[in-house]
């Protein structure tokens, strides 16, 4: 299985745990990854919101890259996934959209490559089953919260990612991790997202509601699957307990990450010193960890 | 609030323009409700996404550009999941920022007096230094940073938004997490076809100015 790689801004600077786990699990399965030459950014949320056009052209570059190697894409980044399928979408579905495109680069597009989340790859294309047999360490009895966040699983008809409203992916990896998935409600509700940056109260309060509430059901930690909601619950976890006055350390980990030590993976690999709430208490009763190595 | 409504407001084209660019039956809408129920910015909006989509119904162009729903909106889509009708508010939000961002830039946005602003919404939202300044200086800066690296470069990204919106010192206690982590960069790594991009959008912006 071979695949063009495309990481985005962020896996190269804040998230870049993500891409070093993402690039160790998927080494590790034997799924070869390109990375797209000279890729560039995909507008994330500023191009939509300032015009639709642009929010459309951005990707396109780097969707005939892929197209020209005739490889599907991963984006494990929420955005940049969201952002492409987006304009693959309204490419194929509106005509004055698609004329648009053919007046700025030409006949070239032609819709085949199909944009995926490292997710769904995972999940589905690779097999559930097969990691179940590759899993080297169980975790008995970890509580673990799934955060799915909204641009993975909306809009529906885009996005054909599992239900909006009740999804069940990241349930069944930690299932098949040995740990228990804690369901709470706010798992599809929006973590606010780049108001982190722009109104910051808003995204400590969407975030504080997330992460109470799944402390109060008695999970042990989160996984997420975007990194500017991974920013949102982990950076800022420090400001939301001194402003509503609540202890919370929860440590977010990217999916990747566990799936990562559940196969037996070093876990400087995987980037488990750069999560600033650290996972090393919890991780310890299940691995053998040397905490000295990674501080 | 009471809205007097004359009759050009009413027969005027502005939704009509809405729904064209937004490919959304707007007239559709039978208030359910269900979007500004599952909005998760809801109590911050001075006008709620179904009394938007009312206020676009009867063309009510003034208050509708000058709310701050439109820029507050994080396009998190649960309206769009939800909505009956199959409509998509968040993408009709989309819209109305795109025509808010042209109107002003040809000075036709008509803004309430500002003693009027002062006493609804106060010095900061009055000065018009709000969240509407605060999302368009980041998106603003946000697309220059892509013009100019190919990819987004987190410090002259935080650092003009702050500069930007005078509040200098936003954020900076999470710098040393960030630099210890090894998280962040200093040197800016331009991409090789930086040139295709600043290209294409000068060609966006010329099919703009065409009408396109």
């Amino acid at each position: 299985m071979k695949y063009a790689y495309y990481p985005g801004c962020s896996l190269e600077s804040s998230a870049k745990e993500y891409d070093m786990s993402i690039r160790a699990v998927f080494n590790h399965l034997g799924i070869e990854l390109v990375e797209i030459e000279d890729w560039h950014c995909c507008g994330a949320t500023s191009a939509h919101m300032t015009d639709e056009l642009l929010s459309v052209a951005l990707p396109v570059y780097n969707i005939l890259w892929a197209q020209k190697n005739g490889l599907d894409i991963i984006a494990p980044c929420a955005a940049c996934f969201s952002v492409s399928k987006t304009a693959d979408w309204r490419i194929k579905n509106e005509n004055d959209i698609r004329e648009k495109i053919e007046n700025l680069f030409g006949d070239k597009y032609t819709g085949k490559v199909k944009i995926n989340h490292s997710l769904e790859v995972l999940v589905q294309d690779y097999g559930i089953e097969k990691l179940k047999e590759l899993r080297k360490v169980e975790f008995k009895e970890m509580r673990v919260t799934p955060y799915y966040g909204c641009l993975l699983i909306r809009p529906p008809e885009i996005k054909n990612f599992d239900d909006p409203e009740d999804p069940k992916m990241l349930e069944e990896l930690i299932t098949v991790m040995g740990g228990k998935p804690i369901r709470t409600r706010y798992r599809t509700v929006c973590c606010g997202g780049s108001t982190a940056i722009t109104t910051p109260d808003i995204a400590q309060k969407l975030s504080y509601e997330i992460l109470n509430n799944a402390k109060e059901q008695g999970a042990e930690c989160i996984v997420v699957t975007c990194p500017l909601c991974q920013s949102n619950l982990d950076l800022n976890q420090g400001d939301i307990e001194s402003k509503y006055g609540v202890t919370l350390n929860l440590p977010v980990l990217y999916f990747s990450q566990l799936l990562g030590v559940s196969l037996g993976l070093d876990p400087g690999e995987l980037g488990l010193d750069k999560n600033v709430v650290e996972p090393w208490e919890l991780l310890s009763r299940f691995i053998d960890v040397n905490v000295r190595e990674y501080r | 609030m009471k809205y007097y409504l004359s009759k050009s407001v009413i027969e005027s084209d502005f939704s009509k323009e809405v729904a064209r660019r937004s490919k959304e039956n707007i007239l559709n809408c039978y208030q359910c409700g269900k979007c500004s129920a599952g909005c998760p910015v809801n109590y911050r909006m001075d006008y709620q996404p179904s009394e938007i989509m009312r206020m676009l119904q009867l063309g009510m162009m003034e208050q509708v550009l000058n709310s701050n729903t439109i820029w507050l909106c994080i396009s998190c889509e649960t309206c769009t999941t939800r909505c009956p009708r199959e409509n998509d508010p968040a993408r009709v939000m989309d819209v109305l920022r795109s025509i808010y961002l042209e109107e002003y830039r040809k000075r036709k946005v008509e803004q309430t007096n500002f003693f009027k602003r002062l006493w609804t919404r106060g010095l900061k939202d009055a000065l018009n230094l709000g969240s509407r300044w605060d999302v368009r200086t980041f998106n603003a800066v946000f697309l220059e940073n892509i013009k100019r690296h190919g990819r987004s470069f987190e410090p002259p990204l935080i650092g003009g938004f702050n500069m930007g919106t005078f509040y200098f010192l936003r954020n900076v206690l999470k710098a040393p997490v960030m630099i210890f982590k090894r998280k962040l960069h200093f040197l800016p790594k331009r991409i090789k076809g930086v040139d295709k991009i600043r290209e294409m959008l000068k060609k966006i912006e010329e099919m703009k100015e065409k009408g396109l």
